[in-house]
């Protein structure tokens, strides 16, 4: 499952996890709606990670706060500590890369927009 | 204008491809929209041992320091480490000694969880929460319904693009260069001027080497909006000939068409002045109605 971040909740939703997964995203952005079902299908197979999407245009002091520069943006963060970012869509099987590296510190991969 | 198209391209040539036709929802696609709903809709159980897929928490002894942590997630299946393969066949308390590139690590599991899909049934559909639906074949037909609204709307968008690309490559036109030269290079130079005001330097090349002088960058810019015209005027000719309409008729549509699908209004559109740019913007815009609703014939029967 993905939980709905908001400017308001995000902080409780972070509290406490192990392993956070947020997908910022933007209204009427393609990348972003093609991105949904590849992160809906990852939040239910990982299990014990948690997954929080956060509408950007809604919800602008997040984005401030992380300094996004485009969507989407995906943010991985290990004890409440961020290891890694990415912009843009991505296919599952980068994305389990990205994971990797939240789970096991592996090698952080290139950026897809870079 | 002086600029015209001397031969269009006869549209009833045109044959768009038979999947920009269909319209209606076949059931396997309902099918598979239940199939997706019911991983959505997806539960975590605990389970004794570890399959492939399952979400496994682990301890993990080692003097490899990552390795060596109290709490561990694996996801047997998914390729994410060398370790968790090991794990299949495993129960809740078991312990086994793996070999790594990095060492040894002896993990504990401590918790297994497997995802249980949810059963395709009435309480799944009322999951989403839809006005009207409580059944499965309440969602059926919703889904049916507004998928194929949504098909009949669009698909003719998709087959005018097509058509739109037919008339452009099929048409003869006898452009006035210095007509075109005059609108391109005013639409080229506010491009121009606009993204060096939001700090762009377009004199900066893509091979990051050689730059180019002001001079320069504007013609590679004039350049690359070059093929602009002709295709504003064959929208335009779309617009006067297919469509029927004057050109200052033909001009409030487009504006009208361009507008809405950015959720703005003309004015909005026009707040630079009537620009060329503005005149192609809402010829194209035009044109693509123009052929959409044309492209409705071919619609699958």
């Amino acid at each position: 499952m993905i939980y709905i971040g908001t400017d308001d909740n995000f902080d409780d939703l972070m509290r406490g996890e192990p392993y956070v997964i947020v997908d910022l995203y933007g209204e009427y952005c393609g990348s972003c709606v093609a991105l949904e079902p590849v992160l809906n299908e990852a939040s239910n197979d990982y299990a014990m990670l948690r997954f929080i999407k956060v509408n950007c245009s809604h919800n602008p002091k997040i984005a401030q706060r992380f300094s996004v520069r485009g969507v989407p943006t995906m943010l991985f963060f290990r004890q409440g500590k961020q290891v890694c970012e990415t912009g843009g869509w991505m296919e599952r099987k980068k994305l389990n890369e990205y994971i990797a590296t939240l789970l096991y510190d592996a090698p952080v991969p290139k950026r897809i927009d870079d | 204008m002086k600029s015209r198209v001397t031969n269009l391209y006869d549209y009833h040539q045109y044959r768009p491809p038979e999947e920009l036709r269909r319209w209606r929802v076949p059931d396997n696609q309902i099918d598979d929209r239940l199939d997706l709903l019911s991983r959505n809709h997806s539960l975590q159980a605990d389970v004794d041992s570890v399959q492939e897929k399952d979400s496994v928490a682990c301890r993990g002894e080692s003097t490899v320091p990552r390795w060596n942590q109290p709490v561990l997630f694996f996801y047997p299946g998914y390729g994410l480490c060398e370790v968790e393969d090991a794990l299949l066949g495993m129960k809740v308390g078991e312990s086994k000694t793996v070999s790594t590139t990095e060492g040894e690590i002896t993990l504990t599991v401590l918790r297994i969880l497997r995802r249980v899909n949810h059963p395709v049934d009435d309480a799944l559909v009322q999951l989403e929460s839809i006005e009207g639906v409580q059944t499965l074949e309440d969602y059926r037909r919703w889904y049916r319904e507004t998928t194929e609204d949504k098909n009949r709307e669009e698909q003719p968008i998709r087959m005018a693009y097509g058509l739109q690309n037919a008339i452009e490559e099929n048409s003869a036109c006898d452009i006035d260069p210095e007509e075109e030269s005059r609108c391109v290079r005013e639409y080229a130079n506010q491009f121009y001027d606009a993204m060096t005001a939001t700090g762009q330097d377009l004199t900066i090349p893509e091979d990051g080497v050689t730059f180019l002088t002001e001079e320069q960058a504007r013609e590679k810019v004039y350049q690359q909006f070059l093929p602009m015209y002709r295709r504003y005027v064959i929208c335009r000719a779309i617009m006067e000939e297919i469509g029927h309409m004057d050109y200052e008729t033909a001009f409030q549509v487009g504006l009208k068409e361009a507008a809405e699908s950015h959720g703005n209004q003309p004015e909005d559109l026009l707040a630079q002045g009537r620009t060329w740019n503005i005149e192609e913007y809402a010829m194209e815009f035009g044109a693509i109605r123009v052929l959409a609703e044309l492209c409705k014939q071919y619609l699958e029967g």
